[in-house]
């Protein structure tokens, strides 16, 4: 006597960016369970990696993301800087700081812009994007391309910036600053905001942990874990202190993505004021030679590269593991007993980059 | 909100009037990918470490075949070259309708798939 | 008995705090884990010609701890999932791109989770073209 149904949702769907499928049972009006199907994006890339010379990869997998590709060069250049044993210089970690947080800066943006398009709020989602766009034409500026910055390299960086966009850098954080203060108000205070995500999606601290979350998903159940805890690059130098929320709703997602903003705009501020001076490239010596694993912070989450190298000029086996990755199954968990109409926002909530997951 | 409405009215648009006024490119943008083949000792350093394979040398016919739609502007080769031949150009690679291979042998060529000009 | 030994033991990095375990003490391990709460990260595997390596990480507190087990070809792994359930989407992975069998994953998606019907199977494995 059972009247469910399955729903497929996506993998084209208007509030989705990437493609992914979620094979949903209803009853009625409300999930019951909830089947992802992912491989629509899947390109091969760890098997590229080994292909290409570890030198080259650099440039590979930072387009394993588009919106994240400084903090994936940043992290495999890190890995294969402990395997040769070298240490980039002061000044190159933090340029490494700067354009790490100005990368997640322009994704909360450009999520904090899907998720208010996710209720129907376009004009919200230009708001924010606008505000992005500043952010681009600083990578514009200081790396030379919009996108993938390909300015991280095995030893430091490949570019500098200079004094002049330091304080371009600057300005441009203040416009950025006051136009959040105009517009996340609407997201977090917002009536009908608040109504379709405070209490939606919620998953507890101890199904957080089990189900393996990561990121903004994993702290949003107050849950103080984030990467940039390790101190790399010069995290360790600039006091961080993870941005957590107890709620482990959407909201909470959404209101710890967006005092992670503000968190980054004050630490690019500061790693502009302890910039030392230096160079920005300490030659790589030998060939990579072990295994080693790096962790860094995505916008996304914790990101993880796993490598495996003989010796030769070419890479063993190169392992990516990728927030969303991780934050698929807590979304299997989040779904069940919501109702059909928050499937979208609750989706969105975990800031799903498809291309990345599956590589 | 009639603060909201006044500033609307009265301030310029957010955005540009696109054809008539164009975005102004950075300084030191990498841009495509240029070719100055006159000092070129066709060593192939360039080819080495381009990581998407875009471009060829063929050092006995003194021949640099260059895969425009390859090419993923990291700018490795134009560092690798110690000539100077090959500099990042302040301009984006332009759409078109065939994909092309520029070929530099002596003058740069422009030829299809199929080696017609 | 594999490639890694013959490389000399002080000329290699590997990775700290990493544990042998054998295929039948596999679970009990990984049980041990999930009582002690530990966040389960993700899997990796290596194919290292007769058998495979298949690792995982578990994190607290961001420190990282990791399971090593050796799998010779045309054994299988059993999954893990019904311990932490997160590790079916990384486990359908492994199956499906080195072709390790791994026996009763909580969602199976009987080798169709990136790879479409009609396409070479096990396309990481290291007999594979790498073009």
């Amino acid at each position: 006597m059972s009247n469910r149904t399955v729903i497929p949702f996506g993998p084209q769907h208007p509030v989705l960016p990437e493609p992914i499928q979620l094979k949903l049972e209803l009853q009625d009006e409300t999930v019951v369970s909830a089947i992802p199907h992912i491989g629509y994006v899947h390109r091969g890339i760890e098997k590229a990696a080994e292909r290409m010379e570890y030198t080259q990869n650099v440039f590979l997998v930072e387009r394993v993301c588009g919106i994240c590709s400084f903090i994936h060069a940043l992290c495999y250049c890190q890995a294969i800087e402990q395997l040769q044993n070298i240490e980039a210089s002061p000044r190159a970690k933090y340029l490494r700081v700067i354009w790490s947080e100005l990368h997640r800066l322009h994704s909360h943006h450009l999520w904090l812009g899907l998720f208010a398009d996710a209720f129907g709020y376009e004009s919200l989602f230009m708001q924010f994007w606008r505000n992005r766009e500043m952010l681009m034409d600083i990578f514009d500026k200081t790396a030379g391309s919009r996108v993938i910055i390909s300015t991280c390299a095995i030893g430091g960086t490949r570019r500098d910036i200079s004094d002049v966009h330091l304080q371009e850098i600057l300005d441009t954080l203040d416009e950025v600053e006051k136009q959040l203060d105009k517009t996340l108000p609407v997201i977090l205070n917002d009536y009908t905001v608040k109504k379709r995500t405070v209490g939606i999606g919620k998953i507890t601290r101890e199904q957080a942990l089990e189900l393996g979350a990561a990121g903004p998903v994993l702290r949003a159940n107050g849950v103080a874990q984030d990467m940039r805890q390790l101190g790399y690059a010069a995290y360790g130098e600039l006091g961080f202190e993870p941005v957590t929320e107890n709620d482990g709703d959407c909201y909470a997602r959404a209101k710890v993505r967006a005092r992670e903003c503000y968190q980054s705009v004050e630490l690019v501020r500061k790693a502009i004021r302890q910039l030392p001076d230096g160079e920005i490239l300490t030659k790589p010596k030998g060939r990579p030679k072990g295994q080693v694993i790096s962790r860094v912070e995505q916008p996304r989450g914790e990101l993880l590269y796993f490598l495996s190298a003989d010796g030769t000029n070419r890479l063993d086996r190169l392992r990516i593991r990728t927030p969303t990755f991780a934050n698929v199954p807590p979304l299997v968990a989040m779904l069940p007993g919501c109702e059909l109409a928050d499937v979208p926002v609750i989706v969105l909530s975990i800031d799903p980059c498809i291309s990345c997951t599956e590589r | 909100m009639i603060n909201n409405v006044l500033s609307n009215l009265f301030s310029k648009p957010a955005t540009r009037d696109f054809p008539a006024k164009m975005r102004e490119i950075a300084e030191n943008v990498r841009g495509s990918v240029e070719f100055n083949t006159e000092n070129c000792v066709y060593c192939g350093a360039c080819a080495l470490k381009c990581p998407a394979n875009a471009i060829e040398v063929d050092r006995p016919a003194k021949k640099v075949t260059f895969d425009l739609y390859k090419c993923v502007a990291c700018a490795c080769c134009a560092e690798a070259c110690r000539k100077g031949c090959i500099q990042m150009a302040k301009q984006y690679a332009h759409p078109s309708y065939r994909k092309m291979d520029v070929v530099f042998q002596g003058e740069p060529l422009l030829t299809d798939a199929n080696g017609d000009s | 008995m594999m490639e890694t030994m013959e490389i000399k033991p002080q000329e290699i990095i590997d990775i700290p705090n990493i544990r042998d375990v054998d295929v039948s003490e596999l679970l009990d391990r990984v049980k041990k884990a999930a009582d002690e709460k530990r966040r389960f990260v993700t899997m990796t595997a290596l194919d290292r010609g007769d058998h495979f390596e298949v690792l995982y990480h578990f994190d607290r507190d961001l420190h990282l701890e990791h399971l090593r087990v050796r799998v010779p070809k045309g054994q299988t792994l059993p999954s893990i999932s019904s311990v932490y359930l997160a590790a079916f989407l990384v486990e359908n992975e492994i199956k499906e791109l080195f072709g390790l069998e791994i026996t009763d994953i909580a969602i199976d998606y009987q080798n169709h989770l990136y790879l479409i019907e009609g396409v070479e199977p096990a396309p990481m494995a290291k007999d594979k073209p790498l073009e």
